[in-house]
């Protein structure tokens, strides 16, 4: 964990309000960006962003800082609400892609993106998730495999099969 | 440009810092979080760290097993093997198992071996002192001699979980193979067989006892030597038996023979006597001259007096001659006597070379001590240990959402 990560979190601990806000700024934009890749409805996905921080501010004082990093443990609950949430009873929200793609100035990113968001469908859950984690998250293969409990060698290895794999994906489907 | 390359890691990490983003009130949710965080934050729980009570139970189990399972293993290693039969040689063939020896079969060996200080004057007998039914050993047998005649003595140590039953199949097997019993103890803790094979199914008899306990249960020990210098040790007895015995018949017929000369020539002596005093007699019987009469007399007494000198040497002749024969014929049937030991010493080394005695000693073991076995003494704490580290460390690791 980072210094001024770790910190952080003790001041959170110790009830500092700015210390919270300081770690929903950090985290935020990770942990939503993962949520709307991840269950593709913005809606669903601020509910989601909220109950997650919502269940890490109560669950803080509990939290051990020197066990588990603090971006692992936060994501690992994010998971846990989509979990929660894709149990109970609900419309199926049809797959957009264009809803998880932000227009940009930049056209070739915006390509990119759509293509990289092209490929990614093609691929099984397990190897989104990764990916998810890995590059929306930016989270290391160590807290991914906190996250997946996992161990990290695994991990580095799945998300280098997942990219093989998309690379073939993409080769076949000359997309 | 081909969309392949452009699937690289460069390109996903683009596409990742491009799905970040802050929704779209997240001012509002962010000071809405704040303002439930002083209640939720205080109102929430001190943490608590369990106790890892699987990590302690196994460093225990593994302190336990430390000072349990290493001086016990040590201990195994100084063990012992049933005590082999009498008279078990220093020579040992070969020898199976975990187990080493601290003790090794006593060179006494036979009983046979010391000097029986009883019959100094070997001279005098055709077999030396023996025991156990075999002579001494000689010293020295001289290399062209490439006979064997190998006693084999074997002894084994298993351990099992049920004692009584392995005694039964022990019993069973030694019958299998048409050997005998001698002995046969047996109880819940431990038992014994003590037995006889015939040498020929020795082997395979061997082999099926090994089969029944595992490799690690079992330890035995087999002993072989070669009985040729006791061999020829019984046949020079033997032959000097046979040639004392030929000599003494010989005497026996020799002095037979000079008796009867002796005798033949006294009583021919005699019976001149008788004859010349007969005519003695019959001459006083008609002779009236005094003088000659005189004369006659005289010679009767003289012829008298020979002849019973001559009948005290007869006399003397057959009771010395009863005398030697006696101490003769004494000496044949002692000499008779030593040649039939000597056979029959032959044919109980024939006998024991044909054969295999041996004792299996059982004993019961226990589960721990089984399983020590497998794992080397110090490899089961170091497990234990180890599994220790591993589960306490799982346990900091653990599911990152428990409590939540």
């Amino acid at each position: 964990m980072q210094q001024d990560e770790r910190a952080l979190v003790l001041k959170a601990k110790g009830g500092d309000r700015e210390a919270f806000g300081s770690l929903w700024d950090a985290f935020t934009p990770k942990l939503f960006g993962y949520l709307v890749n991840q269950v593709r409805d913005k809606q669903l996905a601020e509910d989601l962003l909220q109950s997650t921080w919502l269940k890490a501010a109560q669950a803080l004082p509990r939290f051990e800082v020197g066990r588990a990093p603090f971006g692992a443990w936060l994501f690992a609950i994010a998971r846990n609400e989509c979990r929660q949430h894709w149990r109970k009873p609900h419309e199926t929200v049809p797959l957009d892609t264009e809803r998880g793609v932000e227009p940009s100035s930049d056209g070739n990113s915006t390509d990119n993106a759509i293509l990289v968001e092209q490929v990614l469908s093609l691929l099984p859950e397990e190897d989104r998730e990764l990916l998810r984690l890995r590059y929306i998250a930016d989270l290391p293969a160590g807290d991914i495999a906190r996250v997946l409990n996992i161990n990290a060698v695994a991990v580095r290895v799945r998300i280098h099969r997942a990219v093989a794999r998309a690379r073939a994906l993409l080769a076949a489907t000359n997309v | 440009m081909n969309k392949l390359s452009l699937f690289t890691e460069g390109i996903l990490t683009e596409w990742g810092t491009s799905c970040r983003r802050l929704p779209e009130n997240a001012g509002a949710m962010r000071a809405e979080l704040l303002a439930k965080l002083p209640a939720a934050v205080q109102g929430a729980e001190a943490p608590t760290r369990p106790v890892p009570w699987f990590s302690l139970a196994l460093a225990g189990m593994a302190m336990v097993s430390l000072l349990l399972v290493v001086p016990r293993q040590r201990g195994q290693n100084l063990q012992t093997l049933a005590p082999a039969p009498a008279g078990m040689p220093t020579e040992s063939i070969e020898q199976k198992g975990a187990a080493t020896l601290s003790e090794q079969p006593g060179a006494a060996g036979y009983g046979g071996f010391a000097e029986d200080e009883s019959y100094p004057d070997k001279s005098r007998r055709a077999v030396p002192p023996v025991a156990d039914g075999l002579p001494m050993r000689e010293a020295d047998v001289p290399a062209s001699d490439s006979r064997q005649f190998l006693k084999t003595d074997y002894s084994a140590s298993a351990e099992t979980r049920n004692v009584v039953r392995l005694v039964g199949r022990l019993q069973a097997l030694v019958k299998g193979y048409d050997g005998r019993v001698d002995g046969l103890r047996s109880s819940k803790e431990s038992g014994s067989v003590e037995f006889v094979v015939p040498a020929s199914r020795f082997e395979s008899f061997r082999a099926e006892v090994a089969s029944l306990v595992g490799e690690r249960f079992f330890t035995e020990f087999v002993s072989t030597q070669n009985l040729l210098p006791e061999k020829r040790t019984i046949e020079d007895q033997e032959r000097q038996a046979q040639s004392a015995l030929t000599q003494l018949k010989t005497e026996r017929e020799k002095l037979g023979v000079a008796h009867k000369q002796t005798v033949a020539n006294l009583q021919s002596q005699i019976g001149g006597i008788n004859r010349e005093l007969k005519e003695v007699e019959a001459q006083l019987q008609v002779t009236l001259n005094q003088d000659m009469r005189s004369i006659l007399e005289a010679r009767k007494q003289e012829l008298l007096k020979s002849r019973g000198t001559l009948q005290a040497r007869l006399n003397e002749e057959n009771w010395r001659y009863q005398s030697d024969l006696a101490g003769l014929d004494a000496q044949i049937k002692v000499t008779e006597g030593d040649i039939d030991a000597t056979k029959k010493q032959d044919a109980e080394l024939l006998d024991t070379v044909a054969t295999v005695r041996g004792t299996i000693s059982v004993s019961w073991i226990g589960l721990w001590e089984a399983a020590t076995r497998y794992v080397p003494a110090y490899w089961l704490p170091i497990t234990l240990f180890a599994a220790a580290l591993y589960a306490y460390w799982r346990n900091r690791r653990r599911d990152l959402l428990a409590g939540i």
